[in-house]
């Protein structure tokens, strides 16, 4: 049986890690190079590196970070932010990507995802999803929180399924950097719909809320920045804490 | 000095910088002609893509094929991971039937799930070996240990003789192959953290 997983989530801007509150008020949280190492050696599962600089985003501003990352992580690190093209894709991969992560793109062109899976395998592709609840429904938003979509959770789940996508990745922006805990409605409901692993984030604080995600969701993995960024945990704490719980992670 | 087979067909970054991170240099080989294995000890195969692929590109070259044969038959090391591991088999049925490297008895074929549920292709993740017979390679290494996965076709032996360990996903397959100088990993030992380059190192470490 695969074990759940434990993931930092790092936010890039330009050559710096930043932390957002609700997907805005960036905060200055270190060197992604020496973060990554951090994180490698203290037993994270993976990592997802994202660029989300608000100048026009390109995919290539990431490579030669990702090429010093790749250096000294030897774990699965997936990178994401502006990707238009198969093209980024491939520039991605090359540096030392082994997953990348795909958001706004997908509203305009589902069949990218399907053109990155046949290529690159559709392990290599993951779906990272914006959600804000509006008048007690969800909401999707595209381009970091800043563009509205109108299709439903649900309908973009499914297209995203056809074709052919690996994961998802499901971030709750109202609970994004509060630490105030996730929202395991929406990441039940994602995990629901979704035949593919789900990757949940927004809001994780402390242990508890990672052990809930993991005991009333059927939730793969969880990502979380604020928690590593903000308070002394590391992965080997939280796996540590979750062993009491019969939660099956990686240990050794 | 460790060889790493670049077919130019995908990533071999990560392998060598573990290579490189556990104290051993690196040349990349090349199917060529002009390639000489002469002051090579451990030769890697690493593999990213399909079997009809790497097979293709192999057999581009009989005269580096004919070296390979050689080395491997002076005694010296080589390691397939992942797609590299099921190359070193006789033959793989995705897309198609291509040859391998035969030094497995055996062919590569999709992994048959039985509880689609729970269990999904491609088997990617953290998944546990079970340990079936002892070898230097496995110093430090328990039985039980978590290494990083990524594949949907497994490799199918004829004898279970070569099968020192084993992993379940829905069904048992093999994820550690050895025969003699010819060793295969099917998880991704330079994506599977400390456990990874410990069992890299014990790899490295192996003389001929």
């Amino acid at each position: 049986m695969l074990k759940k997983r434990i993931i930092p989530l790092l936010l890039l801007q330009g050559d710096r890690l930043i932390k957002t509150l609700n997907f805005d008020k960036f905060r200055d949280v270190g060197n992604p190079v020496s973060t990554s190492k951090i994180y490698n050696d203290s037993d994270a599962d993976e990592i997802i590196l994202l660029n989300i600089s608000k100048n026009k985003r390109n995919s290539s501003d990431m490579i030669s970070i990702l090429e010093k990352i790749s250096e000294n992580c030897f774990i699965p690190i997936s990178a994401g932010g502006g990707i238009n093209s198969l093209n980024d894709t491939i520039e991605l991969i090359k540096s030392g990507a082994d997953k990348i992560v795909v958001n706004s793109i997908c509203y305009k062109n589902y069949n990218l995802i399907n053109t990155i899976s046949s290529k690159c395998g559709r392990q290599a592709v993951v779906a990272s999803i914006d959600v804000k609840k509006i008048n007690d429904k969800y909401v999707l938003f595209s381009n970091c929180g800043r563009e509205r979509e109108d299709i439903s959770l649900e309908d973009h789940i499914k297209k995203l399924i056809d074709n052919d996508v690996g994961e998802i990745l499901i971030n709750s922006i109202d609970c994004e950097g509060t630490m105030n805990g996730p929202d395991e409605n929406l990441i039940a409901k994602v995990c629901n719909i979704s035949t593919v692993p789900v990757i949940s984030s927004g809001g994780i604080g402390n242990y508890d809320h990672i052990k809930n995600i993991f005991k009333n969701t059927n939730s793969s993995a969880v990502a979380c920045g604020s928690l590593f960024n903000f308070t002394d945990s590391n992965p080997i704490r939280i796996k540590s804490y979750l062993k009491s719980y019969d939660i099956d992670l990686r240990i050794f | 000095m460790i060889g790493i087979l670049d077919l130019d067909i995908c990533n071999l970054k990560s392998v060598s910088s573990a290579v490189y991170n556990l104290g051993f240099d690196v040349r990349l080989l090349k199917n060529n002609d002009k390639e000489k294995l002469n002051d090579i000890t451990h030769i890697i195969i690493p593999g990213v893509g399909s079997f009809s692929n790497i097979s293709e590109q192999f057999f581009k070259n009989r005269e580096f094929n004919f070296k390979l044969n050689q080395y491997v038959k002076s005694g010296k090391l080589l390691l397939g991971i992942c797609l590299g591991m099921q190359f070193l088999a006789t033959e793989g049925y995705e897309n198609g039937i291509n040859k391998g490297l035969n030094f497995f008895d055996g062919k590569v074929d999709l992994m048959k799930i039985n509880n689609k549920k729970e269990y999904s292709l491609p088997h990617i993740g953290w998944n546990e070996i079970q340990i079936k017979k002892k070898h230097k390679i496995f110093k430090n290494i328990s039985n039980g240990s978590n290494f990083y996965f990524v594949h949907s076709y497994k490799m199918n032996l004829n004898s279970k003789d070569n099968i020192f360990a084993e992993t379940n996903h829905s069904i048992n397959f093999p994820s550690i192959v050895i025969n003699e100088n010819v060793v295969g990993f099917q998880f991704h030992p330079e994506k599977s953290s400390k456990n990874g380059l410990k069992i890299l190192e014990n790899f490295l470490k192996l003389k001929s």
